[in-house]
């Protein structure tokens, strides 16, 4: 048994001294593939900041309806307290989607940093600037110099002064410029979501977002209108946006509900949201007084439009829009004779007869009894309301040459240059830009140069003498040209007050909310600041009326 | 299979340490051993075939005091045959000379003699009391005399394990272990166990949703000496697919150890800080010479019973006198006949109009049936002088209570024993586990049959035997022919077959376990115990989806896998002395453990093809892949030393020191290391001091640790993934990003515990009695951040969580002779944890709610109770003057409130019972057993979802009206024989917000205006609402003019919702947890053919329940989804009895 033994120990030597390699094929591997997810080349980052924060905006834009609806783009037909603001009254979350992003952009700008690829830099400074004016122009006082900074350290970021932030971010959009326009390595024409490659354009961007925040700012900022005049002056150094495709804004694949239009049969499985989103009264009607045919490209007809004339009773109409979508509508005569109908023939209940594009009215609960309803709830359920119009088919679609993603489109450029030359803060023609930001617009939605022509050819259209007046129709215009980037249009009516549509339909006893209130997770965890941003506010009260730095 | 993991293992190691490097060369060795041993070894060397006459063999049995001894049982050693002694202790047997006997008798040592030439023997049996050397196996699998442990072990032995059949091993130590709480996921015998020792001590957890049952609180499993980690199970789309302890085969473990205080445990370092469940799997050692073959096989019947029951009255819609046929609410009107509406005749397939008419049926019950299991189980043992074995193989065949529903596991298991030499020996153990299941239903969830059953299933449906074509006529394969429809032809609700057969959910689990053991005596002194083994776990998952559901018209199919190997190696040297009064035993060893997981998830959101499985037949952009989140983070490995001595004086007093010091991390920055000891004292105070006879024993306890749990070194990363779904031709990339505080420490839990043994009477009593404190300390979470932080979390130490209580154990042998035999066990459990320490960054303001199920909340502050529920929507209460307390309703439409003020919350419920008291007795009469097990607890309280959409969706009584039972919260009614009131007349109130409310609800058609019961501010009031004065508020109700009215389906839907204490119940109940009575042949009679020990038995489980709160809802499968969430109960199975037959034979 000794030798045995002695067998099993020479074994168990040799196989010790084999065993001790220099083998570590498998943690070595485990910790490149570590290293690796730790960096990611500028493509992908480019794309995904693009991608996130396009849908970002489309989701304030149309998917919350909290803003459409205070614009009054759009009402709800069913649950309808975006339709009075309701939903201002709630602590709101959307700076934390906002901070996401930005912590996805953070990280870029570290990894561009360490690489020296400078263009992405200023590709993505361009981004932090537009995500952090969301922030503060929708907050007030927010983190900013502090944001950002865990791994620092800083578990409680102190909110910076709005005027301060305004200040950093003008300086930011600069150095994007510098950056972009200095930066020698080439941008992936595949993962550049929106210029497929070119530079300049993304310059064009930092420029026009500059423009965008100069304006907003320009009743607290003195030299605004001698800033803008600058860039606008000096092409080759500040390139700004000029044509019609110049627009921030992405198109939609259709193959997922992901990367789909959010009203598409993709997202919106059976639909019930698409049909409980209705065309507010107020743009309809707009639309229709300027014989804009965006009418016919955005909305479409009643499906059983009331008549009055009893020979139209259940004569059908065939409508086919610009897109190639087709409408049946079916005329329904107003009958008092019937009794069931006649309790719902009140003035309340009936208005726009005798049309076939009918918008919601502004400010009314989402209820089937109320603003054009059918009076037959048997046949309609809670949100089958015939009487209004519902968006057109092309809104339906989970992806469209015209569904864009939209950031910032060129259009908005122009109005900002109108109502500045209209104010006398810069010099140039404030027609000319009024024109421009009007044809960039309907060229965007596929209006043929002819009908825009014809369009721009009314005198409704034409800027009348007075500045007032001027400023009221380049705001109809350019409240318009921003449909669907509603968060821009929220922003707008807010600082110019401009269209004056505050009083529409059922709104007069609703006043118009002014900010967002912080998140509640901010009073939990950030108390200090949260108290300290509450300060800048005035009233000094967190809630959707006070006003910040840039309305006191 | 054991060389290939070595191969692979070997591969990938760092040469770091040469030293504990070594320990894996050893266990080589052993490998390479095991290979070169003469395998003729285990064969027979004698002339087994011839057999020698049987000789008579007389004798008496007496005691040390020379009394005779009655009822002493005399056994054939290997065989079950024997006799007892009479009156005066004679006995009288025939055995073959080379057989042995055994005499054994309770309370006494056993004693066994070879027969050999003799014809008369004279035995003497000494008492127990006087040798106590038990033994039993403890930490690391060292065996130790019981006498010496100055902690408290339970052990359950293999008898107690399988006499009723329970198909899980865990399952079968319910009510026989003191100290634990084992708490069953479902009623289903298939279902997985929630372990907690002496209390879960975790604290609820922000990250990832409230107090759920993780891997958290659960205890570390050893198998045969292998470590096999903390074993929760795996879930899948609301399925339970067990663990591999569901896999075991009860009828191979030997014992059961549970060493539940730190001490115990903490020879196992940084995992032992839950407790230690330590399985002993049987081997052939220790029976008779010779080959021999033992076989069973049991067939149980599981039938469900309690069910829910539900309102058979009135029909689809939401108000008494409107029908709404594609609606699943149960508001409408009666289904007595005298309403005729249209409907989807489900049999006929097509659209009809007729009288709706309650089908009176008890869905559940309709769709469940009478599940099976049976098992078979067969072993081969052999017993020689150089060695042993013991091969199993078992088969388990399950159909579920739910149709269409089976588990198969089968089990091969070999455990080899070889002396090489007299001091060395080697162990080879192997065993194969396979569990498959073709389909296996969701039973919790929204998307479960069950739930839609319940909630969702109008009474005036027709029955489901008339809903078995589940397809559309022409449309097979695509279309589902719904149990309800819409009239444009899509589904308003599933047809429960369709769901039955065509959503299927497939599981395979492939489990390979080994173990190579080395024993080496070396002298006299030293000892040396080598050791390794392996656990590799492979899993594979499908979700089979049909096209044709009614939220997923598509269909789906998803694979998935999972992989998980374990590998455990340990040497062990010890040294063993006596030196006059005192002994030593002291052992030092060092072990490398190693894991490797994986597990990669597809996904084709929809099928191109209906029917067709498999993952190319994806839709267009549908396919996703998802592998383990860890990746790469998928290896770990950890070396650890350890040492312990045993100092005994005079056999009288034992002091147990241990050790262990963990070095863990795969990668240079999770290197960790961390140090863990412990003491205990035992002191047998009946050596010490003469006592009275009447004490057997007496022993003190008192033992410190301080254990691991859990020990890896975490670092902040902020990681790039690539998005399932491209952009088109883009790929885009997610941040992940987790922040761990630089200066985390490792968990660890402090525990003491103090206990005393005594034993009575020649041990027919037996009582034990512990006190315990376990201190968790130190347990990390992650402390929320705002995202202006970049992260929404920050990992660190967030606390302490202190459990303190006590178990009892008491056995007691009323009854003692020769026919007569009665045994009643009792054990005794309670313990209350509560947080003891919260980090300020955690909780700045003393407290913090997190969420729980989404419709309560838990809290976590210092003091709190673990296993607290908390509201989720606190009521919005008036706070001062004359209505204070009373709910404050909304001025627009008299609504209830949520109030925004945590300190408004109220304390639901607490899920841990106030104790667990276990009950099991044994009456044996000749050949006749009868066995008893039930299990009582006490106390604690769940929520049922259940109630909540019972409720909401007016399937029960309850919501008829305030004529009949109801919650205190609502008045109202359907009509008004059931408590409806009138509608006041259009513009009777003088404030507009209630005339405009009351509007647009009233009808003429029937009197079922109901109202909140709460007051409301004037609606012309203007001032600051927090300073309205008893004359500014209005009661509801109290003038019907000036009354927000609803319509039930409207009020009474909110008061369900808002006021989730209406739905809180006691979870006190009884369990009969078994019932068997066994007959076991007398050997005279079968032993011509070769056979003993033949035993027919009549099993029963569950097969009566007692719940205090009178409620059909089996209160222990509190969970809201598979594994999270105690205390919340949702459309579980109702209880489940099993009975049925078992027969084991030996030959």
């Amino acid at each position: 048994m000794k030798s045995f033994s002695i067998k099993v120990f020479a074994i168990v030597l040799i196989v010790s001294v084999a065993s001790c390699s220099k083998d570590a094929l498998r943690t070595d591997d485990s910790l490149q593939q570590l290293d690796a997810v730790e960096d990611v080349n500028d493509a992908y980052l480019l794309s995904s900041v693009i991608k996130q924060t396009a849908l970002f905006y489309q989701k304030l834009g149309y998917q919350d309806s909290r803003l459409p609806g205070a614009v009054q783009y759009m009402e709800r037909n069913y649950q309808g307290g975006d339709n009075y603001y309701s939903a201002f009254k709630q602590p709101l979350d959307d700076m934390y989607a906002a901070m996401n992003i930005l912590k996805l952009i953070d990280g870029a700008i570290g990894l561009t940093d360490k690489r020296g690829s400078m263009v992405h830099k200023g590709i993505f400074t361009t981004f932090r600037v537009l995500l952090f004016s969301f922030m503060t122009d929708y907050y007030g006082d927010v983190y900013y110099s502090e944001a950002l900074k865990a791994r620092e350290g800083i578990l409680y970021p102190k909110y910076d002064k709005q005027a301060d932030i305004y200040t950093g971010l003008l300086k930011e959009l600069d150095d994007a410029n510098t950056m972009i326009a200095n930066g020698t390595e080439a941008i992936s024409p595949t993962y550049d979501l929106v210029f497929k490659g070119n530079k300049v354009q993304w310059q064009k961007f930092a420029n026009s977002l500059k423009i965008r925040l100069l304006m907003r700012a320009s009743n607290k900022i003195q030299d605004a209108g001698a800033q803008i005049e600058a860039i606008v002056n000096n092409p080759s150094a500040t390139p700004v946006f000029t044509a019609a495709d110049d627009n921030v804004s992405i198109s939609y694949i259709g193959t997922l509900a992901e990367n789909s239009w959010l009203g598409g049969t993709l997202s919106d499985n059976g639909g019930s949201e698409f049909d409980r989103r209705r065309p507010c009264k107020t743009l309809v009607d707009k639309l229709t007084a300027l014989n804009d045919p965006r009418l016919k490209v955005w909305i479409a007809p009643v499906e059983n439009p009331w008549t009055s004339d009893p020979a139209m009773n259940g004569v059908t109409v065939n409508t086919t829009d610009p897109n190639g979508f087709t409408y049946t509508s079916t005329w329904e005569l107003i009958d008092r004779s019937n009794p069931d109908m006649a309790q719902y023939l009140t003035p309340d209940i009936l208005l726009d007869s005798n049309k076939l594009y009918v918008g919601f009215v502004a400010g009314m609960p989402g209820d089937w009894k109320n603003g054009n309803a059918h009076w037959n709830t048997a046949a309609g359920g809670a949100y089958g309301n015939f009487k209004v119009s519902k968006f057109s088919q092309l809104f339906r679609q989970n992806s469209h040459p015209l569904l864009k993603a939209m950031i910032m489109n060129s259009d908005e450029l122009q109005f900002i240059l109108a109502e500045a030359a209209a104010k006398g803060m810069i010099t140039g023609s404030a027609d000319t830009y009024y024109r421009n930001g009007i044809r960039f617009s309907m060229q965007r939605w596929g209006i043929s140069d002819a009908d825009i022509n014809t369009y721009l050819a009314q005198p409704a259209i034409a800027l009348p003498a007075d500045q007032a007046g001027k400023l009221a129709k380049i705001a109809d215009q350019k409240w318009l040209g921003l449909f669907f980037v509603s968060a821009e249009t929220y922003l707008d009516l807010r600082r110019t007050r401009l269209p004056n549509i505050f009083n529409n339909g059922y709104l007069s006893g609703y006043e118009f909310p002014l900010r967002f209130r912080y998140p509640a997770n901010e009073l939990g965890q950030n108390v200090d600041a949260y108290n300290e941003g509450v300060t800048g506010l005035s009233p000094q009260v967190d809630d959707q009326y006070s006003k910040m730095w840039l309305l006191q | 299979m054991i060389k290939f993991f070595y191969s692979h293992q070997f591969l990938n190691e760092k040469k770091d340490n040469c030293f504990l490097l070594s320990l894996r060369c050893i266990s080589i060795l052993i490998m390479i051993a095991f290979i070169y041993i003469p395998l003729q070894g285990f064969s027979y060397n004698g002339p087994r075939h011839y057999r020698f006459k049987d000789v008579r063999i007389t004798g008496t049995v007496k005691d040390e005091k020379g009394n005779p001894l009655a009822g002493v049982s005399v056994a054939v050693v290997g065989q079950a045959s024997g006799v007892s002694t009479d009156n005066s202790g004679n006995f009288s047997i025939s055995v073959q000379p080379s057989a042995e006997l055994s005499f054994s008798y309770v309370g006494y040592k056993a004693v066994t003699v070879k027969v050999g030439d003799q014809t008369h023997l004279d035995i003497t049996l000494t008492s127990e009391a006087s040798t106590l050397n038990e033994v039993t196996v403890t930490a690391l699998g060292l065996s130790r005399k019981k006498k010496s442990l100055g902690y408290s072990v339970s052990e359950v032995s293999s008898e107690d394990l399988v006499k009723a059949s329970n198909p899980s091993v865990l399952k079968s130590l319910d009510g026989k272990v003191s100290g634990v709480n084992f708490t069953n996921l479902s009623s289903d015998p298939t279902s997985s166990v929630m372990v907690n020792v002496r209390g879960s001590t975790a604290l609820p957890s922000l990250s990832s949703g409230g107090a759920d049952v993780s891997s958290r609180s659960q205890p570390l499993y050893v198998i045969d000496g292998i470590p096999v980690g903390a074993q929760t199970f795996t879930p899948k789309d609301g399925v339970d697919f067990g663990n591999i302890l569901s896999q075991l085969n009860p009828e191979d473990i030997a014992s059961v150890t549970i060493l539940k205080g730190g001490s115990a445990g903490a020879l196992y370092g940084a995992q032992g800080g839950n407790g230690v469940v330590m399985i002993t799997t049987k081997s052939g050692r220790g029976g008779q010479k010779g080959l021999g073959v033992s076989y069973n096989i049991s067939a149980l019947a599981d039938q469900p019973y309690q069910f829910i029951e539900e309102q058979m009255q009135y029909g689809q819609g939401e108000r008494i006198y409107e029908w709404q046929y594609d609606n699943t609410d149960t508001w409408g009107p009666p289904t007595d006949g005298s309403f005729s509406a249209d409907y989807w005749d489900v049999k006929a397939q097509k659209w009809a109009n007729g009288p709706q008419i309650s089908s009176n049926e008890d869905r559940v019950k309709a769709y469940l049936q009478t599940g099976s299991t049976i098992t078979n189980s067969l072993s081969v043992f052999g017993n020689y002088d150089r060695g042993s074995f013991r091969f199993s193989m078992s088969n388990m065949d399950n159909k579920g209570v739910m149709p269409n529903t089976k588990t198969n596991q089968k089990t091969f298991n070999l455990n080899t024993e070889y002396k090489i030499t007299n001091s060395l020996k080697i162990s080879v153990s192997a065993g194969y586990f396979h569990t498959y299941s073709p389909n296996k239903q969701n039973s919790v969830g929204s998307n479960s049959v069950l739930n839609s059953l319940l909630y969702n299933f109008p009474n005036n449906l027709q029955p489901l035997s008339d809903m078995h074509d589940y397809w559309l006529m022409g449309f097979e394969g695509s279309l589902q022919n719904g149990s309800i429809m819409n009239t444009d032809g899509s589904v308003a609700n599933d047809n429960p077959w369709f769901t039955t057969y065509e959503y299927l959910h497939r599981f395979t689990r492939d489990n390979f376990f080994g173990k190579v053991q080395l024993d080496w005596q070396m002298g006299k002194n030293f000892s040396l115990l080598a050791r390794t083994g392996m656990d590799n776990v492979k899993e594979s998952y499908e979700l089979r989806k049909s096209w044709g559901s009614r939220s997923d018209k598509y269909g789906q199919f998803v694979q998935g896998t999972n992989s998980n190997l374990l590998t455990s190696s340990d040497v062990i040297l010890t040294y063993n002395n006596n030196f006059n009064k005192f002994s030593l035993s002291a052992s030092v060893g060092g072990n490398y453990s190693y894991t490797n997981t994986s597990s990669l998830e597809a996904t084709a959101d929809d099928l191109s093809t209906p029917a067709l499985f498999n993952l190319a037949n994806a839709a267009p952009g549908t396919l996703s892949i998802t592998s383990g989140a860890n990746t790469p983070y998928n290896i770990t490995q950890g070396y650890s030393a350890y040492a312990l001595a045993t100092l005994g004086y005079n056999n009288q007093l034992f002091l147990d020191v241990t050790g262990r010091k963990d070095f863990n991390g795969a990668y240079p920055e999770q290197k960790i290391q961390y140090f863990y000891p412990s003491a205990s004292l035992s002191w047998i105070a009946s050596e010490t001091f003469q006592l009275p006879e009447i004490f057997t024993l007496l022993k003190g306890r008192l033992a410190w640790a301080d254990v691991g749990n859990g020990l890896l070194k975490q670092r902040s990363v902020d990681t790039y993934s690539f998005e399932a779904n491209d952009w088109g031709a883009a790929k885009t990339v997610v941040l992940n990003t987790a922040l761990v505080d630089p200066d985390i420490k490792p968990m660890h839990s402090v525990t003491k515990e103090l206990g005393v043994d005594a034993w009575m009477l020649k041990s027919r009593i037996k009582f034990d009695f512990t006190y315990f404190e376990k201190d968790q300390k130190n347990q990390l979470d992650n402390i929320p951040l705002v995202p202006g932080t970049g992260y929404t979390g920050l990992l660190t130490n967030i606390g302490d969580v202190t459990s303190k209580g006590y178990e009892i154990g008491l056995t007691v042998t009323p009854v003692r002779s020769r026919d007569w035999n009665w045994d009643i066990s009792a054990s005794f459990t309670q313990y209350k944890a509560t947080i003891t320490r919260l980090s300020d960054k955690f909780a700045p303001n003393g407290y913090i709610f997190a969420n729980y199920d989404g419709k309560t909340t838990v809290k976590i502050a210092v003091g709190e109770e673990i296993g607290n529920i908390y509201e989720q929507n606190p009521i919005l209460r008036v706070k001062s003057g004359k209505y204070k307390g009373m709910p404050l309703l909304d001025g627009e439409g008299g609504e209830f409130q949520v109030s925004p003020d945590n300190a408004d919350r109220q304390q639901l419920a607490n899920f841990n019972p106030d104790f667990i008291l276990g009950l099991n007795t044994t009456l044996r009469y000749k050949h006749f057993a009868l066995n008893l097990v039930g299990s009582l607890r006490k106390g604690g309280q769940y929520i049922s979802v259940n109630q909540q959409y019972l409720e909401s969706n007016g399937r029960v009584a309850t919501t008829f009206g305030t004529k009949g039972t109801n919650n205190p919260y609502w008045e109202g009614g359907r009509n008004a024989e059931l408590g409806g009131l009138p509608w006041p007349a259009a513009g009777s109130s003088q404030y507009e917000a209630i005339n405009n409310n009351n509007d647009g609800q009233r009808t003429d058609e029937v009197d079922d205006a109901s109202y909140a019961k709460g007051v409301f501010i004037n609606p012309n009031y203007t001032g600051d609402p927090a300073n309205a004065k008893d004359e500014d508020y209005i009661v509801n109700g109290a003038d019907k003019n000036n009354t927000f009215y609803q319509y039930p389906y409207n009020s009474y839907g909110d008061v369900i919702w808002d006021f989730a204490s209406t739905r809180t119940y006691d979870a006190t109940n009884f369990k009969m947890k078994e019932i068997s009575i066994a007959y076991t042949l007398p050997d005279k009679l079968i032993s011509r053919y070769k056979m003993n020990n033949l035993t027919l038995s009549l099993i029963g489980r569950n097969v009566f329940q007692w719940n205090k709160s009178g409620r059909h809802e089996d209160p222990e499968s509190a969970f809201t989804g598979v594994g999270t969430n105690q205390g919340i109960l949702r459309a579980t199975l109702p209880s489940i009895r099993s009975y049925g037959i078992k027969l084991g034979v030996n030959f």
